[in-house]
């Protein structure tokens, strides 16, 4: 950066030395210079600011349930869905990877609101199909994957993440060379593309499709959930949003009847569910 | 070894505590009858379990599904017909989640949208209109289509007796739904509802205040049960999630539960799972219930009458297990129980949209679920000549509801191949603060009783105690989606003229989607009915075949309309089953010859 700047004072200088016409548009373009400079200076802050908080974030917290390799997975997975870029903060100033790997760690994981028990048997089936002894020829419903029948799985959802994982890894270096943390990002938009497009033959429970929508889901919530939960650090994705978390408009003096009916959007500073639970405005 | 106790008898055991059985809890609790309720759940305290600071908490709530039923507890599987093994629902996903039961005091309205309103005239009587005009063609030939054995007069005071209890929002002027005192005046309106309300009256349409279960103003009811006023903090809806917390979202636990128990009459049994009704040898009379405390001991119940308010197919699995009614055979069609199924909801598939572009706002506004808008009947019931027409019935048109009660969370995603990355999320951008709106509708029709609809218990599954959990083989039929192509249109010219631009109107291709997750607002299965061969309850909701043995759902409907959530009409069966307990109690035997 400054060796940019240094660049344009010596052409600067080097125009001075030129015919008196010249002399006008000499501080002009310094002015101009120097705005671009400062605008420059306030990106690279914010990416400085987002550098460091990224760091921070890391450096307050750790891990209870990724192994090592699963952080690096997921931390590649979350960026490449939710980049950091010039609309701002991403999953990693966010801290998605926290978010999933406290849930991992939980009730998620351990599929606790899930009803468990056998038989298990995959969705859309044309049939004929035989269980415990009875046959139904025209197999099963199908499923969309959001629905609560499409997970018919003998196992929790951390074991689910767990072969996701594996199945990914190895279809990245077997598709294209190499593991999906250290492939460039357009690979990795390749790769997960892939998912959606079920390309992969190695996926043995779930299928590329259903964990590409797994993550997707999980990615997103890391991002927009309140912050308590370990993820959306400073409430980056409410910035990028417009979403007011908590904030019922008080603090701008706005009563919940007056927003209620208007139809001009206005801006609300976000709030948490710490930030009200800590004594800020709830209720007008 | 569990510890098995045998209570005192009590007059009336009521099963569950929510919607529809706080009416009966209360009703005949005031009346100096001792009453016994029976829930699975807890009793929540708004002001504490659902306090401002830890309520507004969207993965708790719309995901995890904080206060309702837990899953592990018991599910309900689903086919389409019966050449398929049916797939027990495992996971509360952000598509079903809304749906889910309830647990505790209030049931699942502790986090519906409270979006109400009567059945009208033809609701009641939809097959003998259709045949009287239009002939029996117009159903499909396999149909199991009957009337309820009473008329919307008959149920007015019943009407009544719910709206007052409940503290009903909405105005009185619909000319499709005649003879209407709501005891609350609806909620303000927004600009887009101003809007659709004058270009729906200019084109000669009814347009009138969307009716809301969810209080306008403070309110006392006929108990003198005291009730909040919405505050309008917009976390109300989100998809139906957010249980509230000034007790202005109402259920039973904020109307009739705290009459009930107010009286001294009424004794609540939480953390209690009802698993069987006891009855004589000859089945001719219920002798009580059987339940299953928290810590797995069992009690036995006993009581003169016993009032079934549990979870709709819940209640057909109770009497499945309990070897009570008349088990429907799909094979030849003979039997009642399980019989009829009549779906409530739309498939969704939205077919008409417009873009207003001068209206905008905060995607995340104050408001609440199911206020602010208006809705019109006009394309509703046989409120519009169907000669010529391939379909009976139509829908409710609601449209300018308030632009809140959806939380970004369930909103936030739709996993694609496309949605991902750094253009995805620069849509993202101010997605909250959009500077026009999309106004769009979903139209469609009601679902026609088929004979190979019904639910019976599954033969591979079965609940944390192991029994059978209720199976449900259904699909949708094409009632749903004809009107959908008809009506479409017609809605596309009023967005026009309210001022819309890109008004895009696409046609539902036919089965284009297949039940795969259902429950939620189920209608049938249970039906009351003229005739004792066909139906389960006689028109008191007394059990033909089981005198003592009464019950009140929306799986009570014979013809599930579409016009609103079965709610409003299931809550007037409610008031209608105690009235019917009432005279039973007065007057033991059957209350229908």
């Amino acid at each position: 950066m400054s060796s940019r700047r240094n660049f344009i004072k010596v052409g600067a200088a080097a125009v001075a030395g030129a015919a008196v016409a010249s002399a006008v548009e000499i501080p002009l373009m310094t002015t101009q210079v120097q705005q671009k400079d400062q605008a420059l200076q306030q990106k690279e802050q914010t990416i400085t600011q987002l550098q460091s908080q990224a760091e921070e974030t890391s450096r307050l917290t750790g891990f209870l349930s990724l192994t090592p390799k699963q952080r690096e997975m997921v931390e590649a997975i979350a960026e490449t869905m939710i980049p950091t870029d010039n609309n701002g903060a991403g999953a990693k100033e966010a801290g998605v990877i926290y978010f999933i790997d406290r849930h991992l760690a939980g009730s998620y994981g351990k599929s606790g609101n899930m009803y468990l028990q056998g038989p298990f048997v995959p969705p859309n089936q044309t049939g004929p199909i035989t269980v415990e002894g009875q046959t139904y020829p025209k197999g099963t419903i199908s499923a969309r994957i959001n629905a609560g029948t499409g997970y018919q799985y003998p196992f929790t959802l951390k074991e689910y993440w767990r072969r996701g994982l594996e199945y990914l890894d190895a279809y990245s270096r077997s598709a294209y060379g190499g593991t999906f943390e250290n492939l460039e990002a357009d690979q990795r938009t390749l790769v997960l593309q892939d998912l959606w497009d079920n390309k992969p033959t190695n996926f043995d429970g779930p299928t590329p499709r259903e964990f590409f929508y797994e993550l997707h889901d999980m990615m997103t919530a890391g991002f927009f959930t309140d912050p308590l939960y370990g993820g959306n650090r400073g409430m980056v994705s409410w910035e990028l949003t417009g979403y007011a978390g908590t904030n019922d408009g008080a603090s701008e003096g706005f009563t919940l009847p007056q927003l209620m009916v208007m139809d001009e959007p206005q801006r609300l500073k976000p709030m948490s569910l710490a930030d009200i639970q800590q004594g800020g405005s709830s209720h007008a | 070894m569990p510890d098995q106790v045998t209570h005192p008898s009590v007059d009336v055991v009521v099963l569950g505590a929510g919607m529809i059985s706080g009416p009966v809890a209360a009703e005949l609790s005031r009346d100096g009858y001792k009453v016994v309720g029976i829930e699975k759940g807890p009793r929540w305290d708004y002001t504490s379990d659902w306090h401002p600071t830890n309520i507004h908490d969207e993965w708790a709530i719309a995901v995890e599904r904080k206060f309702d039923h837990p899953l592990q507890i018991a599910t309900f599987s689903i086919r389409n017909n019966r050449e398929q093994f049916a797939l027990p629902v495992r996971r509360y996903t952000k598509l079903v989640q809304y749906h889910a039961l309830g647990h505790g005091v209030g049931g699942a309205a502790t986090h519906w949208g409270a979006s109400v309103g009567r059945y009208g005239p033809w609701s009641f009587k939809p097959y003998s209109e259709t045949i009287n005009k239009y002939g029996e063609s117009m159903l499909p030939s396999n149909h199991d289509m009957e009337d309820f054995p009473i008329t919307y007069d008959e149920a007015k005071p019943y009407y009544e007796a719910w709206e007052k209890a409940m503290g009903i929002t909405g105005d009185n002027e619909d000319p499709f739904i005649p003879d209407v005192k709501y005891p609350l005046p609806p909620h303000p309106p927004t600009p887009v509802a101003e809007r659709f309300r004058a270009a729906a009256e200019s084109m000669g349409y009814h347009p009138n205040p969307a009716v809301s279960a969810i209080t306008s103003g403070s309110y006392v009811n006929q108990y003198g049960v005291q009730r909040n006023a919405c505050i309008q903090c917009g976390w109300c809806g989100g998809l139906c999630n957010y249980p509230c917390e000034v007790g202005a979202k109402t259920s039973s636990h904020v109307t009739t539960i705290p009459a009930a128990l107010a009286t001294g009459n009424f004794d609540l049994r939480l953390f209690s799972y009802v698993y069987r009704i006891d009855t004589n040898e000859q089945k001719t009379m219920a002798t009580g219930v059987r339940y299953y405390d928290s810590a797995g001991n069992i009690h036995i119940q006993p009581a003169k009458v016993i009032f079934n308010g549990i979870w709709g197919y819940n209640i057909i699995r109770l009497m499945l297990l309990s070897g009570i009614g008349k088990p429907y055979n799909p094979v030849n069609s003979t039997g009642s129980l399980g019989r009829g199924l009549t779906d409530g909801y739309s498939p969704g598939v939205t077919n008409v949209r417009g873009t207003l572009e001068d209206i905008g706002g905060n995607a995340y506004s104050a408001g609440n679920a199911s206020g602010g808008g208006f809705k019109i009947l006009d394309f509703a019931d046989d409120n519009f000549d169907h000669n010529g027409l391939n379909f009976i019935g139509g829908s409710a048109i609601t449209l300018g509801g308030y632009l809140g009660s959806a939380p970004n969370l369930i909103t936030a995603n739709n996993p694609a191949k496309e949605n991902f990355g750094s253009t995805w999320k620069g849509r993202l951008k101010d997605n909250k603060l959009p500077t026009r709106l999309t106004i769009s509708s979903s139209p469609s029709g009601p679902e026609i009783p088929t004979k190979d609809q019904f639910v019976d218990l599954d033969p591979h599954y079965t609940d944390i105690y192991g029994d059978p959990i209720a199976r449900i083989t259904m699909d949708w039929g094409a009632n749903r989606w004809r009107p959908a192509d008809y009506i479409a249109p017609k809605v596309g010219e009023i967005f026009t003229k309210m001022g819309a631009t890109n008004v895009i109107v696409t046609k539902v291709p036919e089965l284009n989607q297949h039940v795969d997750w259902w429950g939620h607002h189920m209608r049938g299965g249970s039906r009351m009915g003229e005739k004792p061969e066909t139906s389960v309850f006689n028109k008191w909701m007394q059990q033909w075949d089981l005198e003592n043995h009464f019950a009140a759902s929306e799986t009570s409907f014979p013809f599930g309309d579409n016009i609103t959530a079965g709610t409003h009409p299931a809550g007037m069966l409610a008031y209608l089953a105690a009235d019917g307990i009432k005279k039973y109690l007065n007057s033991p035997g059957p209350l229908v010859a």
